[in-house]
């Protein structure tokens, strides 16, 4: 029972900490301040020395103002792989299926005060009124912890994409030898992109028949001599493996190839600093559209292909047959981070093609075309010792000695085929996005 | 030790004295010194706590208030004989009164009493509030190349500090009034205190009353104590968490109204080798019994001592048997029988040792 309500008294609460509700009367309850939707608002880049745009310079490593000079450093925490996880909490899940959104936003340019129409998903906007740069993650987001919380700022300059790019388009040999040269690649955009990292520990059970070689001597009575053969003894056998994945990443943009972004990794998870509008400034960014759920079902069938690796790998033979596991997973934890990435098309006899290129560590990746012509012309190369010693082995069946040319020239087409197969998927690769 | 932060006053009550609109005055046992309110004509009486000596007029010293709430027995005559038989069950040489009927007729209904504590709290709190929450795991299964997704959903608690000011008063909060309330309740098992009546001098009945040997004044550290946790509970409620740990209050007292409860419980008792009462008690609310279920050590060494006579007669005769030819036989198995029963002889000496040794205070709960 309440005697009366502390509401006015003097007691003063530590600092730090905010009132919630109580749900008795005459007790009161204040717990930690926390980040509110409301505390991150839309940022605004303007030169404080000409009024100029200013935007976030990778060569200089701060916001930076190209009229007059200006460059105020930007020092992002660094908290690589100790970046904060987060659990999957049903809460969580339920929010993160609601993504960002899908309706456009109105965002108003505190410069000079327009209203523009923002695509769904884009963290950042260039004002087409008065170029001012604006970073805003707005509360279109479920939940603060669905909002990015790291990143990893750019490292490779927009200046040294391009050679990237060409010297990237200069490699491989069944590529046709104008492209380097004739390429006309557009503007790199740099953008930072979403990316889910999740962790587990995965201790798995398994059970198999194992099958051991053990080779047995026999007499055979119609040849009268010993002959040895291998047989094969199966046993059950069962195991248990625990592996820890950390740091597992999942695109969460699907609107870019995963296929190329792939080819760009490794990102170096270790140089991760805690989220700050600065480094975006004058950047593109794009919120997550696959969901968390959907990014964590991508995560899970990697990892659990990777628990039945190391299961696998416990067994020591090559003879597994009845092979079934259990993984229990443990736990769990993910992460929303931005990684960077440049993002260019470029043409080629009148086609257009995607090329990435890794703004941390420089990784180019992209489609390529192929000149069919030399790769059919390797193909034939390698097929045609097997044809022609087959051939050979043929004609000279009829004088008996042909039947080992015959056997080389088969062993020659397949070798030939396989290679021509491994190289043909190889060139559907390079020009697939 | 904490003192109370108002000692509330007492009185001397003479002998002659009822106080609290009963027909009972206090009495005294001189040699376990228990003091209780009694009808006059149980003065002389054995007395219900030790059953050794017998009760005396004395004066008490008693709060000036009647006790606020009874807890009514529940267990009438016919519920406590089938009680004490159950409670007598299965101790084989036991001592001759540890009988149904024998407990039956030394049963004494008392009412036992406890605190009740009224109090205004008001202080800064703080704690670490506990919040349940749930988090979807996976169990991944491989079987014939396929594999089979299970969802597992655990329930974890996040802790988060929390702290404020309390300003609340408590009602009736129960603290022992007897030095040995502890044993005593671990012998009859809880009471439901919701089912308390408010006190009127008619619901006492023909039942002795224990009075407290507990004084507010040293009962006060156990009344904060239980003060602190129902403060602790209500921050938990209203911080709307699960859990509360580390929970710590700076609390200052107010308007401590100290009252009592009487519980309902019957006495009685056997008589152990010694000579010695040894106490039985029943929950007269719930039915639980409690108390040793000794075997008799006296009996089991008289059933030896006579086991072991038949079989040194029997071995005699049988020896003397076996030198006479035509019973010869009869002899040799006379004495094989007489060995028999020496050795079946020595397990009533040794059963009621090993019995006791095992015995530890029983409740039955009575259906």
């Amino acid at each position: 029972m309440a005697i009366h309500s502390p509401q006015g008294s003097q007691w003063q609460s530590p600092s730090g900490y905010q009132p919630v509700r109580s749900a008795l009367e005459g007790i009161t309850v204040y717990a930690p301040r926390t980040k509110t939707t409301e505390d991150i608002v839309s940022v605004e880049y303007k030169c404080p020395k000409c009024g100029a745009t200013t935007q976030y310079d990778v060569a200089a490593g701060g916001i930076a103002c190209e009229h007059c000079g200006y460059v105020a450093l930007v020092s992002g925490k660094k908290v690589g792989r100790q970046a904060e996880e987060f659990e999957f909490t049903l809460n969580t899940l339920k929010q993160a299926q609601q993504g960002w959104g899908t309706a456009h936003q109105l965002l108003h340019c505190d410069s000079c005060g327009a209203e523009i129409l923002n695509p769904p998903g884009a963290l950042t906007m260039t004002c087409p009124f008065c170029a001012s740069n604006q970073v805003g993650i707005r509360a279109e987001a479920p939940s603060n912890a669905l909002k990015p919380n790291t990143l990893i700022p750019f490292k490779v300059t927009p200046e040294m994409t391009r050679a990237r790019a060409g010297e990237w388009l200069g490699k491989g040999w069944f590529h046709p030898q104008e492209l380097a040269s004739n390429a006309v690649i557009d503007r790199f955009s740099g953008i930072y992109l979403s990316f889910w990292t999740f962790a587990a520990q995965i201790n798995s059970k398994w059970k198999a028949e194992v099958g051991y070689e053990r080779t047995e001597r026999e007499y055979d009575f119609s040849r009268k001599e010993w002959r040895t053969r291998m047989v094969i003894d199966w046993r059950w056998e069962n195991g248990q493996v625990g592996i820890n994945l950390a740091d597992l990443l999942v695109p969460g943009n699907s609107r870019v190839s995963w296929v190329i972004l792939e080819k760009l990794y490794p990102f170096n998870l270790n140089e991760l600093v805690a989220y700050a509008p600065d480094f975006l400034a004058g950047w593109q960014a794009q919120a997550y559209d696959v969901s968390l759920p959907d990014a964590w079902e991508q995560g899970k069938t990697i990892m659990r292909d990777r628990a039945k690796s190391a299961c696998r790998s416990d067994i020591h033979s090559i003879h597994v047959r009845n092979f079934s596991m259990m993984a229990d997973f443990a736990d769990e934890s993910w992460r929303y981070s931005l990684l960077p990435v440049y993002l260019a098309a470029y043409k080629f006899e009148n086609k257009v093609y995607q090329v990435m290129v890794n703004g941390q560590t420089g990784a180019t990746a992209g489609q390529k075309p192929v000149g069919w012509w030399k790769l059919w012309l390797a193909i034939a190369g390698l097929l045609s010792p097997g044809v022609m010693v087959g051939l050979a082995g043929l004609l000279l069946l009829v004088v008996v000695i042909g039947i080992i040319p015959v056997i080389m020239g088969v062993v020659l087409f397949a070798i030939g085929g396989f290679i021509s197969l491994k190289l043909y998927q190889q060139a559907v690769a390079s020009e697939a996005a | 030790m904490m003192a109370a932060p108002n000692s509330p006053a007492a009185q001397w009550v003479e002998p002659e004295q009822s106080p609290w609109g009963l027909s009972l005055q206090p009495a005294g046992c001189p040699l376990c010194k228990r003091v209780f309110l009694v009808q006059a004509d149980h003065l002389g009486r054995v007395c219900p706590s030790c059953f050794q000596s017998k009760l005396e007029a004395q004066p008490a010293w008693l709060r000036s208030e009647p006790p606020e709430r009874v807890v009514q027995f529940r267990k009438g005559r016919n519920d406590l004989h089938q009680i004490l038989a159950s409670f007598t069950q299965g101790v084989w040489l036991h001592a001759d009164d540890f009988t149904p009927e024998s407990l039956f007729q030394h049963v004494r209904p008392v009412y036992f009493p406890m605190w009740l504590v009224d109090s205004n709290v008001a202080g800064d709190w703080q704690g670490e509030a506990g919040f349940d929450y749930q988090v979807k795991s996976s169990q991944e299964s491989y079987h014939e190349g396929r594999w089979i997704s299970q969802d597992v959903v655990e329930t974890r608690i996040r802790w988060e500090p929390r702290l404020g000011q309390l300003m609340r008063h408590y009602d009736n909060i129960t603290v022992p009034a007897l030095s040995d309330h502890q044993a005593l309740m671990e012998n009859l098992g809880n009471f439901q205190f919701d089912q308390c009546t408010p006190y009127q001098p008619g619901l006492i009945g023909t039942a002795d009353m224990l009075v407290p040997d507990l004084q507010p004044e040293h009962a006060w550290p156990t009344a904060a104590a239980s003060l602190e946790r129902a403060a602790a509970e209500e921050c938990r409620q209203a911080a709307g968490a699960e859990h509360l740990r580390q929970y710590a209050l700076t609390p200052d007292y107010s308007g401590l109204n100290w009252t009592q409860l009487l519980l309902p419980l019957y006495i009685s008792y056997y008589t152990r080798d010694d000579g010695q009462p040894q106490p039985v008690w029943v929950n007269g609310q719930t039915g639980v019994v409690g108390g040793l279920r000794l075997a008799s050590q006296k009996k089991g060494w008289q059933l030896a001592a006579i086991l072991e006579g038949l079989a040194l007669a029997l071995v005699g005769m049988g020896l003397l048997a076996a030198i006479i030819p035509p019973i010869t036989l009869l002899g040799i198995l006379m004495v094989l029988a007489g060995f028999a029963l020496a050795i079946i002889g020595v397990v009533p000496a040794v059963w009621p040792w090993q019995w006791n040794r095992g015995q530890q205070p029983r409740k039955v709960i009575s259906r």
